[in-house]
């Protein structure tokens, strides 16, 4: 990770946490299972999609041994709440070339809860 | 912060772990647990001036098939995935504690291909309990039925005289040449064509409207009349139980890419996953295959199995026929869902049951927990509801289970997928008509071996084992 990089994920990572602190992890969880066949929470562990350990405050396809597409190895943005919401919306409109077979996540509470959910995991560790 | 492939160290390294294959290693969930560090036996290139005697496109079970095949036979294979895993359109994966197929799943000893291999490598069977159900609930014009003994009778004849033209029109359903003048007299029929020549009680109607839909993964409208015939003659000519058995009864007990995986054992080709391939050129003496990342690589054969619906993906030279792009463009029949619920509770064994325009025109039992119930769904309108809503989808199903609670749904969107862009393939009406000649025509040395075309079950884990199979014949012949 280039150091601008790891300056501006330092700087973002506490603001989806905080963003997030009173919303609906257990519907997270919940709404996760519609992720759960391709992203594995732990960390390195890598299915059809990468591990969603540590998710927020990374650059997009930016994860070391895992294999993105061309579209996610080539996007510059950051994962945070407003990116996540955006790409969890419809995937394959927000960054058109993914290969996430995803149709999105089309209810916005829904999209909050998993952000919200991933986040938790990500600050408990 | 800007990244391109050439600058990108991490990705220097990502080219380096696609070359040796050895990004499965760090794959441990079911997902994606076929491994492929058993790889690469040290065979020599028997094809002058080649790298690889055969490449193999694809790895579903057709390019596994005929990946193991070509290694059997003696030549050095490479088989390619553009996907991070071996399975194709067959993905086994953990929900809340099940293992569930997300892609084909059943089989049956109807079935050679995959039942030989099943038989081979000495694998066990599970049964999924909704293909017998203990009872079957009838939704149609808004109110819900347990359905009698009477009824399932009727639906029997329903289904006896739907399919009645099977053994006349296909007495041989592994050579649909072989009477061919009444295929194409048939073939210009939908299934819902045929339907609507019956006169059905609603009952009969609300059963064999599920069934067509289910089978074809889309509407019936869509799916060839011959489609349903060809299934029907494969399974018994009218025994409308077997044909339920065939579809959705026995699974691999320990998930399908069990199977992939004593294929990969058994055959030892090199792997290489996360791998799309751009272009295959038919040099005359070899094939020169180029991936997207830039990659060239040549063989004496290509065996190419990938989906009907993606093969324009791929530059070809010769060119594909145009038939063959227009098919695609088109697509199968196959655009439906295949969703798993967990609702709370114990719903029993049942089967559910209604017409195609229903967001769940076919449920039955999964699995059966101790304060809950997994439930098996086909749907032939992905647009009907939002099946990733639960609530959505608890609505839909309280038709059936008026106070059922839904917890979860999985699914895998198939045909949002680019290196599937479809679930299973049923040919529409008339396809035989206008593609019979071009559908899996090998072009030189590039054979084509998907288990979407091709005798049988196409369509089938069966069918996509042909095929390789099938190919990887060709393939011998070929190189000799």
């Amino acid at each position: 990770m280039k150091l601008a990089t790891i300056v501006i994920a330092a700087a973002t990572t506490l603001i989806p946490i905080e963003a997030w602190a009173d919303c609906d992890a257990q519907t997270g969880k919940q709404v996760y299972n519609k992720c759960v066949a391709c992203h594995a929470l732990e960390p390195g562990v890598h299915l059809m999609g990468p591990s969603l350990h540590g998710l927020f405050g990374r650059t997009a396809g930016d994860l070391e041994g895992f294999v993105y597409s061309g579209a996610m190895t080539n996007a510059s943005f950051i994962w945070d709440q407003q990116t996540f919401g955006l790409f969890m919306e419809d995937p394959m409109q927000y960054l058109p070339g993914t290969t996430m077979p995803f149709a999105g996540i089309r209810k916005p509470e829904q999209r909050e809860a998993l952000g919200c959910y991933l986040a938790g995991l990500d600050d408990i560790d | 912060m800007s990244k391109s492939n050439e600058d990108n160290p991490k990705l220097n390294r990502r080219r380096f772990l696609q070359g040796t294959g050895a990004l499965a290693i760090g794959t441990a969930s079911v997902a994606a647990a076929v491994s492929t560090q058993a790889a690469s036996v040290d065979r020599a290139c028997k094809t002058p001036g080649c790298d690889y005697d055969v490449v193999v496109i694809g790895g579903g079970f057709a390019g596994a098939a005929a990946s193991r095949d070509c290694c059997e036979n003696g030549y050095k294979t490479l088989l390619l995935e553009a996907r991070n895993r071996l399975g194709g359109r067959a993905l086994t994966a953990d929900f809340d504690g099940h293992e569930v197929e997300l892609g084909g799943t059943w089989i049956h000893w109807t079935q050679p291909f995959v039942w030989a291999e099943k038989e081979r490598y000495n694998l066990a069977v599970k049964e999924t309990p909704g293909a017998v159900s203990d009872r079957i609930l009838v939704h149609d014009a808004g109110k819900t039925r347990e359905m009698t003994e009477a009824d399932f009778d009727g639906v029997l004849s329903a289904f006896g005289e739907l399919v009645a033209e099977a053994r006349d029109i296909l007495p041989q359903p592994f050579d649909i040449r072989f009477n061919l003048p009444r295929v194409l007299e048939a073939e210009k029929l939908s299934a819902m064509d045929r339907l609507n020549q019956l006169d059905l009680n609603p009952v009969q109607r609300v059963a064999m409207e599920s069934l067509c839909s289910s089978s074809s993964n889309g509407p019936a409208e869509h799916c060839g009349y011959i489609d349903l015939l060809r299934w029907t003659a494969l399974a018994g000519y009218g025994d409308y139980l077997l044909m339920m058995d065939s579809g959705a009864r026995f699974k691999l007990k320990k998930g399908t890419l069990n199977l992939i995986q004593a294929m990969m054992d058994d055959g030892k080709p090199e792997v290489r996953l996360s791998t799309p391939v751009k272009k295959v050129e038919d040099l005359g003496d070899k094939v020169r295959i180029t991936t997207n990342r830039g990659m060239t690589i040549t063989a004496g054969a290509v065996i190419c199995t990938v989906p009907m619906n993606v093969l324009p993906a791929i530059e070809f030279s010769p060119a594909l026929d145009k038939r063959l792009v227009k098919a695609a463009e088109i697509g199968h029949t196959g655009v439906g869902v295949k969703l798993y619920i967990k609702c709370r509770g114990k719903q029993g064994n049942i089967n559910c049951i209604a017409r195609q325009s229903h967001p769940l025109p076919m449920v039955f039992t999964y699995a059966e927990g101790e304060d809950h119930t997994l439930l098996c769904c086909f749907a032939n309108d992905p647009q009907a509801i939002d099946y990733y809503d639960e609530l959505a989808v608890q609505t839909a199903l309280r038709d059936y289970l008026p106070d059922v609670e839904v917890d979860s749904v999985i699914l895998y969107d198939w045909v949002l997928d680019p290196y599937s862009k479809g679930t299973w393939a049923l040919y529409r009406p008339g396809w035989i008509r206008e593609y019979l000649d071009v559908f899996g025509k090998d072009m030189g040395r590039i054979l084509f071996g998907t288990g979407d075309h091709g005798e049988g079950w196409r369509g089938f884990i069966d069918g996509a084992i042909g095929g390789g199979i099938r190919a990887a014949e060709r393939a011998k012949t070929m190189l000799g």
